[in-house]
């Protein structure tokens, strides 16, 4: 074979090999999804959240390019960043004293105050039981382990629209396209 | 007290029109119509869908006045934070409708052929409510709303009516679950179909 024709194969070789390589570094560049996550301590960059739980605790600093279908949740002196690639059905539930993306990348993430963070991170796949049920007689407590049956309106006489016979209370709404008034 | 009144007012006076919008589409020689649509609210930037009953109070060759119901409704996302005995938050997601119901005056002005143009305006208020993820409802408020409104309307030989517009709508702060939110007055461009009776 003649030499043009193996420096032609070699380059070509070489074109591919590097195109692959690129390949791989893309696919297994920092990603996550569908996972609940602590992030460690220092900074972590991750380009791609997709339907994950992550906690950012005090020390920690996460940087994401690209978010969609998460729920964040920062304790004061955690530090979220980033969300340039954009982001959609991200909710992130924030401290007082964290740090959160610049404003502007904030437009379509819906940031909600809570106390604690890491309780909030906890509490993550915590759910009601439907209130016609709950009013219904108390039955609800035998199949869901999760909740105690508390005879809140025989030691409460107040009982409002808002409050569930057992002392669960809804306590604050966000809404996604209304601002609370300070 | 006062804001009680003031709802008890509205609803009165929403009332009263309602009742002559229907005897007027029931019993009026100009007869009245019924129509659906949707459109899009630009602040908060959402769609809506609304409803109409409406009578004629005086039509000619060149204009006609009526009156009617306008129920309009949206919806918009939310997350509510429920605390349990032991004092801890945990969160769920919800829903906020608003639905507005309204009594309007409209003037119609017929221009050449099916074609003519319509303005007018209304208030009434707006029903506020906010339900967990069970359709539970939680909360609740009314508020006064108002709104004016213009657009094209063409007519068709069948009895269908079909109708373009923009309206611009006035809304109260509404509160829930203690918490007072900030609403601002809306652009919103509709497009909607009925039928004439």
């Amino acid at each position: 074979m003649s030499r043009p024709y193996v420096q032609y194969f070699v380059r070509k070789l070489l074109g591919a090999l590097i195109g692959v390589v690129l390949l791989l570094a893309s696919c297994s560049s920092s990603r996550m999804v569908d996972g609940d996550q602590v992030a460690a301590p220092g900074v972590q960059v991750s380009r791609t959240v997709l339907r994950s739980n992550v906690l950012v605790k005090k020390g920690s600093h996460l940087a994401v390019a690209y978010s969609s279908g998460n729920r964040f949740y920062v304790s004061k002196g955690g530090v979220l960043s980033g969300f340039h690639r954009g982001a959609r059905d991200t909710t992130i539930f924030s401290e007082t004293g964290a740090h959160l993306p610049e404003r502007k990348f904030l437009s379509r993430i819906k940031v909600v105050r809570v106390d604690n963070a890491e309780r909030a991170y906890q509490q993550r796949f915590r759910e009601l039981p439907p209130l016609k049920r709950l009013l219904g007689g108390g039955s609800w407590s035998h199949e869901d382990d999760d909740y105690e049956y508390h005879d809140y309106e025989h030691d409460h006489h107040e009982y409002d629209d808002c409050e569930y016979d057992r002392g669960i209370r809804a306590v604050s709404v966000s809404p996604d396209s209304y601002r609370k008034k300070d | 007290m006062k804001n009680t009144i003031k709802k008890n007012c509205l609803f009165t006076a929403l009332a009263l029109i309602c009742s002559v919008a229907i005897s007027q589409a029931q019993f009026g020689s100009s007869g009245g119509a019924v129509g659906i649509g949707g459109g899009y609210l630009d602040k908060p930037g959402t769609a809506y869908g609304f409803g109409q009953i409406r009578g004629t109070i005086y039509e000619d060759h060149s204009v006609a006045h009526s009156v009617f119901l306008d129920i309009l409704a949206h919806r918009d996302e939310a997350i509510l934070e429920f605390v349990d005995l032991g004092g801890f938050s945990f969160f769920e997601s919800g829903d906020i409708s608003f639905v507005n119901i309204t009594a309007n005056y409209e003037v119609e002005a017929k221009l050449s052929g099916a074609l003519s143009l319509y303005a007018g305006g209304g208030a009434g208020i707006e029903l506020v409510s906010i339900d967990d993820r069970f359709d539970d409802v939680l909360d609740s408020d009314s508020n006064f709303v108002a709104q004016v409104f213009g657009g094209f309307r063409a007519h068709f030989p069948s009895g269908v009516v079909a109708q373009a517009g923009a309206r611009y709508i006035f809304r109260d702060d509404f509160q829930l679950l203690g918490d007072q939110f900030i609403t601002e007055d809306s652009l919103a461009f509709e497009a909607s179909i009925g039928f004439r009776f």
